[in-house]
């Protein structure tokens, strides 16, 4: 109802505009121009209005009727344009609603393409659209990437946000344009809504200090700043285009036309020579747009802004254990900051610095009362204020950039033997990363697996779906002294499993698990998980597994190319068929270089009294 | 295909968002004039809360403010420089700290804001930190207050 409403004021606009044009001679000579030059038809046409090339000629991947101003706007782009003209030339108001405050790239570009005179068009008082160009004063951008953040699935593979940096050497105080969904009153079909594209996405403009406040303290994310080498002209020319499409909507679908595909609208704007939306397919990646805008030559340097997460370990990597223990008993309250004494300035310097992270974390986390918190904060600065200047400009280590890790596509090609028969398989997996793909560019424990597909070729002359994993997501973090995450795994999907009648077949899964890991990165992660396991399958008595139990593992970076990773489970099936099923893994990885890596791995398996040992050498390729 | 494949991926993904242990709204506002100013509103923790909101036009459309100032509107009484007072009102727990430290991105940032050169700098961080109870005078402190303390120190030679 509302939609035909809103078409019908379109339509009388529209047609009110058009007796208007009559009555204008210079708008109808403009509008004959456009139509000569075909500026419909223009690639900065196309990009300001975000069309896209379908059967019946182009539609506009913007929602928002508002956003055209034609009622076929959306999918005439000729039409947008004649109207927009129009809307120009509208005299009979003024102020921010007007089109020439509203649609100001347009604007700028059409003046441009058709010669149109200043002249011709009298003052509107564009106070919004002055004022904000005003606090931005948009010279130069960035496109910012936080890192992946596993316990929100929103924001697995993490995200990129585009900072415009203004006249001010800070960068706290420039803005931050990001693009996002709004969830509204999020309930159980919030995972469907954003998939399917039931959210309304939108443009907004943060000042940058929040977004580090929200990312790199709150939720422990290191940030990676690709500084983008676009002039002045063409990121005032962004920063027009981003002001058009200020509280417009359009559907937000987690999978393609997510906040790092709609970014890539912003960067076209700025140059059109570019090729960016039409670089990807079903899905889309964050750290792939960085792939993608890093090979349209437009990044010129990177810079790494750690989280408050990693600022605190390493801090704490620089004092010895007693030292540490001091510090956090310091943001535990279980120690005055003013009793350090004896302890060297150097080392109270840091131990303050890392009390004082530790804090800040624990009142973020809401382990503090802002009471207790402002009075600890304090007394730890007053103690280190009285230290004076030191050396602690710490020199945190820069891991590898998320965009040198292997991309996202995986093909492997394996071989090896089972029950004394040599097979051969073939694998896909579309994306994302495995516990035992290399770590390098990726947040290490994490697993994030989809669509994940393996056929096998054994030399008996069977060729068999070996498995096909919907999910296979797990996190593995260590805790410690400062951080207590959760570990858990969920995976669901088809596997060859043994049958009671002593042969294999294809079995559906589901099993969640949740626990804990300890260790580094010097002595290894070891976790141990509390699972539970749902096998499906007509082999069994009421066609179903039900049972829980036990999984263990390790993992450890031996040398830069080379890490190990081993696995036990015990999974005991209690009801419907009633089975023992255990398992044991080793696995080597080999890097080989960015997109190509070896698996070795032995592994063995007890399931209904029978037992088998496999052995395989993988070779991976991602693309 | 591409429909079917992304079907497949679909079901895949919605039975990870499902369950997983927690998920984050985005609440934008913070808590008065003092230390601890969060970007959650009042409630630290903010990431384990599901913070229910009916009003679709909050958060998520929000455009070019540079206050985070929802609820502080007190001014210093040494500058009428909105932004410097916006900017401490949000970021004054790492200003405490950068002051402390004797350095840091805040601090840099108060300092431009003040108009402060660049030979003028190392002096006024190394007096800031030794002055850093007069600037902070207790834990109630607030933005305005200690913008103009600093004001008022600055000026003391």
């Amino acid at each position: 109802m509302k939609r035909s409403i809103s078409l019908c004021i379109s339509l009388v606009i529209y047609f009110s505009l058009t007796a208007l044009s009559e009555a204008n001679p210079d708008l109808h000579e403009f509008i004959q121009k456009a139509e000569e030059k075909r500026l419909y038809e223009d690639r900065q046409w196309q990009i300001l209005l975000h069309y896209k090339p379908v059967r019946s000629g182009y539609t506009s991947l913007i929602d928002d009727p508002d956003f055209f101003l034609s009622p076929v706007g959306k999918e005439d782009p000729k039409a947008e344009l004649e109207a927009t003209l129009r809307a120009f030339f509208e005299s009979d108001r003024s102020g921010d609603g007007h089109p020439r405050c509203r649609f100001v790239a347009r604007f700028e570009w059409l003046k441009e393409k058709l010669g149109m005179d200043a002249s011709l068009f009298p003052d509107v008082a564009c106070n919004e659209w002055e004022n904000i160009l005003r606090t931005v004063q948009p010279r130069s951008a960035v496109l910012v990437f936080p890192a992946a953040f596993m316990n929100n699935p929103a924001s697995m593979f993490g995200h990129t946000l585009l900072r415009i940096d203004g006249s001010y050497e800070s960068k706290l105080l420039s803005f931050a344009a990001n693009y996002a969904a709004d969830p509204g009153t999020m309930g159980i079909l919030y995972p469907i809504k954003g998939i399917f594209g039931f959210y309304k996405g939108y443009f907004n403009l943060f000042p940058y200090y929040d977004r580090i406040k929200m990312y790199n303290d709150t939720e422990q994310r290191d940030m990676w700043e690709y500084k983008l080498n676009l002039t002045e002209d063409e990121v005032r020319r962004m920063f027009l285009h981003l002001w058009e499409l200020k509280g417009i909507y359009s559907y937000y679908y987690f999978f393609d036309e997510n906040c790092s595909y709609n970014l890539m609208f912003l960067l076209e704007a700025a140059r059109p020579s570019i090729h960016l939306t039409d670089k990807f397919g079903a899905w889309v990646v964050p750290v792939d747009t960085i792939r993608t805008v890093e090979e349209s030559g437009i990044v010129e340097g990177i810079e790494f802004r750690p989280a408050k997460a990693t600022r605190i370990r390493y801090i704490s990597s620089l004092l010895d254990d007693k030292n540490k223990k001091k510090a956090l008993s310091i943001a535990e309250k279980r120690l005055n900051p003013s009793e350090l004494s004896d302890i060297p300035k150097e080392d109270k310097v840091k131990m303050l610095d890392l009390a004082t992270e530790i804090i800040q974390y624990k009142y973020f986390k809401g382990t503090l009362s802002k009471d207790e918190y402002q009075t600890l904060f304090l007394a730890a600065l007053k103690e280190r204020s009285q230290l004076g200047n030191s050396d602690d400009t710490y020199k945190i280590p820069v891991p590898t950039p998320p965009e040198k890790g292997h991309l996202s596509n995986r093909l492997g090609l394996g071989i090896g033997i089972m029950d004394g028969r040599l097979f051969q398989d073939i694998s896909i997996r579309p994306a994302y990363h495995s516990l035992i793909d290399p770590d390098d560019g990726y947040l290490e424990g994490s697993q994030i697996v989809f669509a994940n597909t393996r056929i096998r070729y054994i030399t008996d002359g069977r060729i068999r779906l070996e498995r096909f994993d919907f999910i296979d997501i797990a996190s593995v973090t260590p805790r410690d002294r400062f951080f207590k995450p959760l570990s858990f795994k969920i995976k669901t999907g088809f596997m060859q499993q043994m049958n009671p009648y002593r042969d294999e077949n294809l079995i559906y899964y589901f099993e969640p698990g949740i626990g804990v890991a300890f260790g580094n990165k010097h002595m290894g992660v070891y976790f141990i998980m509390a699972e539970a396991s749902l096998d499906i399958s007509g082999d069994y008595s009421d066609n179903y597994a039900l049972g829980g139990g036990l999984w263990v593992g390790m993992t450890k970076k031996i040398t830069d190319f080379w890490k190990i990773n081993l696995s036990a489970e015990t999974l005991p099936h209690m009801l419907g068929e009633e089975f023992q099923e255990n398992r044991a893994s080793a696995v080597q990885t080999f890097r080989l270089n960015q997109n190509n890596s070896l698996n070795l791995s032995i592994s063995w398996e007890e399931i209904f009294h029978d037992n088998r040992t496999e052995l395989e050498l993988n070779w991976n390729y991602y693309f | 295909m591409k429909r079917l494949i992304l079907v497949i991926i679909a079901v895949s993904a919605m039975s990870f968002m499902w369950a997983s242990p927690g998920l984050a709204v985005e609440n934008y506002g913070s808590a008065g004039c003092g230390l601890g100013s969060l970007i959650f509103g009042d409630q630290p923790g903010g990431i384990q809360v599901i913070a229910a909101t009916t009003n679709a036009s909050t958060y998520s459309q929000l455009f070019g403010i540079t206050s985070g100032t929802s609820n502080c509107d007190k001014q210093p009484k040494s500058y009428s420089h909105t932004r410097l007072n916006e900017f401490v009102v949000a970021n004054m727990d790492n200003l405490a700290k950068d002051i402390a430290m004797g350095q840091g991105e805040s601090l840099e940032t108060v300092a431009e804001l003040m108009g402060i050169s660049a030979e003028e700098k190392p002096m006024m961080f190394a007096k800031l930190q030794k002055n850093f109870l007069n600037i902070f005078t207790s834990e109630k402190v607030e933005a305005a207050e200690v913008i103009d303390n600093i004001t008022t120190l600055m000026n003391n030679g």
